[in-house]
This record gives structure tokens, C-alpha cells and sequence, in this order.
């Protein structure tokens, strides 16, 4: 039941994209940004899908199972805020100026604000390596997950074959507007089996009043936020999402939009989507305690799989883990589009190919490209350890700390390719000296905070002190 | 109101949003309404006054043209 319900609903996306793939007018900016068609509902839809990873499903869960609703503090309602407003201050802009010079990835921007061809090749060098271990997540996520659904009896690297297959064949078939329509489908798939689980989970438990009354008698210490989680931690974690104004798959999402006014359902829903998602995912992993006592560390990623084997066996479970692939899906799609677009428009044209290359052509290498990149990405899931999902909420972290290149690039015109390069290299050797410290020292923070805080305040000192100090002979912006 | 008058007013009432966004008594109050903490209730209803004021946000300071939205 529950690998069948997997590959129907794996077929019905690869379906989707091959659907796209008839309206695919054969240019490369109808592939790679979907000919800056895509309108209000859809553009909401695929980048909240392109934003929410697994995590938001069974991590979340796995998380307020140990640490309670605080969770949803930490990581929900911060989002809720930040995001929308990076996707107003930061997506707007970018979508004008885009649209006016016909960029389609975000190094072309950058190489055009600063005019140094050197800095566009190191942030693409940074963005691509930063992008790697996000990758891995998607892929490796999909192995455990089916893994774990059907009690082992797929084994791991089966998982994250077929999420792979399937994504190549509608990332390459329908490009960008095959992507988006695909996201689009499955963030409403995610959305609705999240609310579905708890609402058959919760009335079997004998009503949402009862279960968490349950709670309140096994560990009360659930339902608050507490010490665990002190203010100075929750304001730290407001940083990390900054990291989807540095997103590449976030810039070429923003490109897509028919209009500017497609951005202000974005801009305005977004919160609710995160509420929609995220309150099942953290009640549950709460009530998990009920059920479930002792789960200790990753194991409790698992408690949402078990408390619907538990409550719900069958259809729920395929359900479920189907959810779980639409989630891991909407994202690792766009990452692999985005970077073969980087790779195609920042490497090959930009380096040999500007002139020659057709528009055909574009595509085709577009294509190859993507295909490079999971294959590449599956290879790689097959070696690493599970310790790679640390490097992965890193990750996150140089994404944020990236942020200031954006916002200087956007709204500061002092800001100089010096302040640039200096920000560039203060994420880079700050991200490595933090990375190795959290290695030795467990719950690493900075005096009580975390680094992504004092990475993206020293960037932007950086980019400060940089472009005060030595400011652009002329100003090219 | 000038462009740049806007744009301060607007940073202004983002960053109070964001202030509110640390739940410093709530986020301490287990007590359970409608089957949910007091403390989850907070932020839930914090996205929603993230939506009324990114409403407010979006109709009073868009950044873009009016050929931008066509």
C-alpha cells in the first residue's frame, strides 16, 4: 500500500512535467526562467515549496518531540516574519532589474552591480559549494524516509534513485514552468496530508483536548517555550532564514514572475502557509511523548511515521510518505535547475560559449547540466555519512551570512567591489573557523549566540568598513 | 508623505513586528486553550499579524511602478 501509493504519486509528478514540457517554446529563457510568465497563485505556491524542505514535516516533528511547541517559535513563526519581508525588501527588486537586463542567474547580477568578472566566478564558486550539502539532504532524506516508512524493506539508496529519476525527468522535460507547476502541486499535497494526519491522529487519540491534556500530565515542560529555548536563542534564529535572499533557486523563482503585482500574494500569504504546515507537524511530534516515550536524539525524527503506523496504519502511511516526497521534491528540483542554469550561463556561456551558443543549444546544456548535478548529488549520498545533515543547517548559514552583497548590492550605491570581496571572504573564513569550533565544542554558540549572528554582523562590517574605505573610481550602479 | 519618509515609517513598523516576535511572558504559559498552549497560540497568532501588516505594507509602501504591476 504504501509503495504503491510512492510510485503513483511519483508517476503523477513526473506526469505534470512532461505535460509542461508541451509549452516549452524551446529558448533558453522559456526553460531556465519560464519566459517571466508565472502568475500570483503559482509563484506563492512554488516558493514556499521551494523554501519548506523534509524538515518541515518529520524534523519538526522530531524536534518538538524533545524541546515542545517552542519549536515553533524558533523555526515557524521567525520565518513567518523574515521571509516575507526579504521576498518585499529583496524579490522585488531583483524581478525589475532582471526583467530590464535579462539576467536569469544571480551571478550575472552581481558580476553586472560590481563589474569584476573575478567576484562573480568566486560567488559562484561559494554558492555552489554551500548548495552541495542542501542537496545531499534532499536525497539522502528521501533514501531514509522510505526506508523507515516501509520498515526497511526498500533499502536506502532505492529512495533516493527514484526521487532522482523522477526529478530529472520533469526538471529536463518541463524546465522552469514544468517545475513550478510541479511545486505548486506538491506544496498543496504537503499542506493537505499535514493537516489530514493530525486531524485522523488527533480524533483517534481521542480529540486534540485530550491528547494534549495527556501531555500536560507526562511532561508539561512541552507546552511552553521555556529555559531551553531563552529569547536570546529565538532572536538568534531569526537570522537564519535571511538565508533565502542568497538562495540561487530563490533568485530564479523571483525572475519568474509575469508582473510585480504577482509578488503581493507572496508577500501577504506567506505566514499562513507557514502556519498551515507547521502547526500539525509540531503538535504531532508533541504528542509523540504520549505514544512514544524515550525516543532519544534522531530517532525522534521517526515519531510522525510511527504515530500514523500507530493510529492509522495503510492508506495514511502511503499518504504520508508521499507528503514527505512532495516536501523533499519541490526543493531539490529547483536546487539542481538553478544550478545547472548557473552552470550553464555563469560558466560555459560566460567563458567561451556568449555568442555561439543557440538557443537550443542553451537548453540542452541546461538539461545535461541538471542531469550532471543529480547524478553527481546520488553518487555522493551513497559515500557520505548521516553527519552531513549537520553540514546542511550550515549550510543555511552561509546563506544568511550572505545576505548584506544583496541588500548593499540593492540599496547601498557607495557599496564597492572591495566591500564585496571583503564580505565574500569574511563568510568564507568566518563560516570555516565557526564549522571547525562546533565541531569540538557540542552546542557551540558565541556568547550565547549562535554563529549565524555574529557571521552575518561581520559580513556586514565588512561590506561597510570595505566600501567607506576603498570606495569604485565610478559608480556602476 | 515623501518616498524616503515612507520607506522609514514602513522600517519602523517592520522592526516593532519583529520585537513582538519574542513572546517574553506567553512563551511561558502552558495553559491549554482549545486543545492548544497558550504559548503556541502566541505565535500562531503572530503570523497572523504578520499577514494584516504585510497587507497594510504591500497597499501603502509597494516598491514597485504601477508599470511594474501590469
Amino acid at each position: 500500500m504504501i509503495l504503491g501509493a510512492i510510485i503513483g504519486y511519483l508517476i503523477l509528478v513526473a506526469s505534470i512535467g512532461l505535460v509542461a514540457n508541451r509549452l516549452l517554446r524551446g529558448t533558453g529563457e522559456d526553460y531556465f526562467v519560464a519566459s517571466r510568465s508565472i502568475g500570483a497563485f503559482v509563484l506563492l505556491m512554488s516558493l514556499f515549496g521551494t523554501h519548506m524542505t523534509a524538515f518541515a514535516i518529520l524534523g519538526a516533528s522530531g524536534e518538538a518531540y524533545h524541546s515542545g511547541v517552542g519549536v515553533f517559535a524558533l523555526m515557524a513563526s521567525s520565518s513567518a516574519f523574515v521571509v516575507p519581508v526579504v521576498f518585499f525588501v529583496v524579490g522585488t527588486r531583483i524581478w525589475r532589474i532582471g526583467k530590464e537586463q535579462g539576467f536569469l542567474t544571480q551571478v550575472q547580477f552581481f558580476r553586472h552591480r560590481y563589474g569584476d568578472d573575478r567576484f562573480g566566478l568566486a560567488l559562484f564558486l561559494v554558492l555552489v559549494a554551500l548548495m552541495i550539502p542542501y542537496l545531499l539532504i534532499g536525497v539522502m532524506g528521501a533514501g531514509i524516509t522510505l526506508s523507515e516508512i516501509t520498515e526497511q524493506q526498500v533499502p536506502q539508496w532505492m529512495g533516493g534513485l527514484l526521487v532522482c529519476v523522477v526529478i530529472a525527468i520533469y526538471v529536463c522535460s518541463g524546465g522552469l514552468r514544468g517545475t513550478a507547476w510541479v511545486n505548486t502541486f506538491q506544496t498543496l499535497v504537503f499542506g493537505l496530508i499535514g493537516v489530514a494526519t493530525f486531524w485522523v491522529v488527533s480524533q483517534r487519540m481521542g480529540g486534540l483536548e485530550s491528547a494534549m491534556q495527556k501531555v500536560a500530565g507526562v511532561s508539561p515542560d512541552l507546552l511552553i517555550r521555556g529555559e531551553k529555548l531563552s529569547w536570546v536563542k529565538v532572536i538568534s534564529y531569526t537570522f537564519v532564514p535571511l538565508s533565502v535572499g542568497m538562495f540561487p533557486h530563490m533568485f530564479m523563482h523571483w525572475l519568474t514572475a509575469k508582473s510585480g503585482k504577482a509578488f503581493k500574494s507572496t508577500v501577504i500569504f506567506y505566514p499562513v502557509c507557514i502556519a498551515v504546515v507547521w502547526i500539525p507537524s509540531v503538535l504531532l511530534g508533541v504528542l509523540g511523548v504520549v505514544d512514544f516515550p524515550g525516543l532519544q536524539g534522531p530517532a525522534a525524527n521517526s515519531v510522525l511515521v510511527r504515530m500514523v503506523s500507530l493510529h492509522a496504519p495503510g492508506l495514511l502511511g502511503g499518504l504520508l510518505a508521499a507528503g514527505v516526497f512532495a516536501a523533499i521534491m519541490s526543493s531539490l528540483d529547483s536546487q539542481s535547475l538553478s544550478l545547472g542554469t548557473m552552470f550553464t550561463h555563469d560558466v560555459v556561456r560566460h567563458y567561451g560559449l556568449h555568442d555561439k551558443m543557440s538557443e537550443k543549444q542553451q537548453v540542452m546544456v541546461g538539461r545535461a547540466f541538471v542531469l550532471l548535478v543529480l547524478t553527481v548529488t546520488y553518487l555522493l549520498s551513497l559515500v557520505v555519512q548521516r553527519s552531513i545533515f549537520k553540514l546542511g543547517i550550515w549550510s543555511f548559514t552561509g546563506f544568511a551570512a550572505l545576505i548584506p552583497l544583496v541588500i548593499a548590492a540593492l540599496y547601498w550605491k557607495r557599496s564597492s567591489r572591495v566591500g564585496a570581496w571583503l564580505c565574500l571572504l569574511t563568510v568564507v573564513v568566518g563560516w570555516v573557523y565557526f564549522y571547525i569550533q562546533a565541531g569540538k565544542i557540542p552546542g557551540y554558540t558565541v556568547f550565547g549566540l549562535m554563529p549565524v549572528v555574529v557571521l552575518t554582523v561581520t559580513s556586514s562590517l565588512s561590506m561597510v568598513l570595505g566600501s567607506f574605505f576603498f570606495p569604485n573610481a565610478q559608480s556602476d550602479h | 508623505m515623501s518616498t524616503k519618509a515612507k520607506s522609514w515609517t514602513t522600517g519602523l513598523v517592520l522592526m516593532v513586528v519583529y520585537l513582538l516576535h519574542v513572546d517574553f511572558g506567553a512563551g511561558q504559559n502552558g495553559s491549554l486553550v482549545w486543545g492548544m498552549p497558550v504559548s503556541l497560540w502566541y505565535h500562531v497568532g503572530y503570523c497572523f499579524l504578520v499577514v494584516f501588516v504585510m497587507v497594510g505594507v504591500v497597499r501603502w509602501a509597494w516598491p514597485l511602478d504601477e508599470g511594474d504591476d501590469r
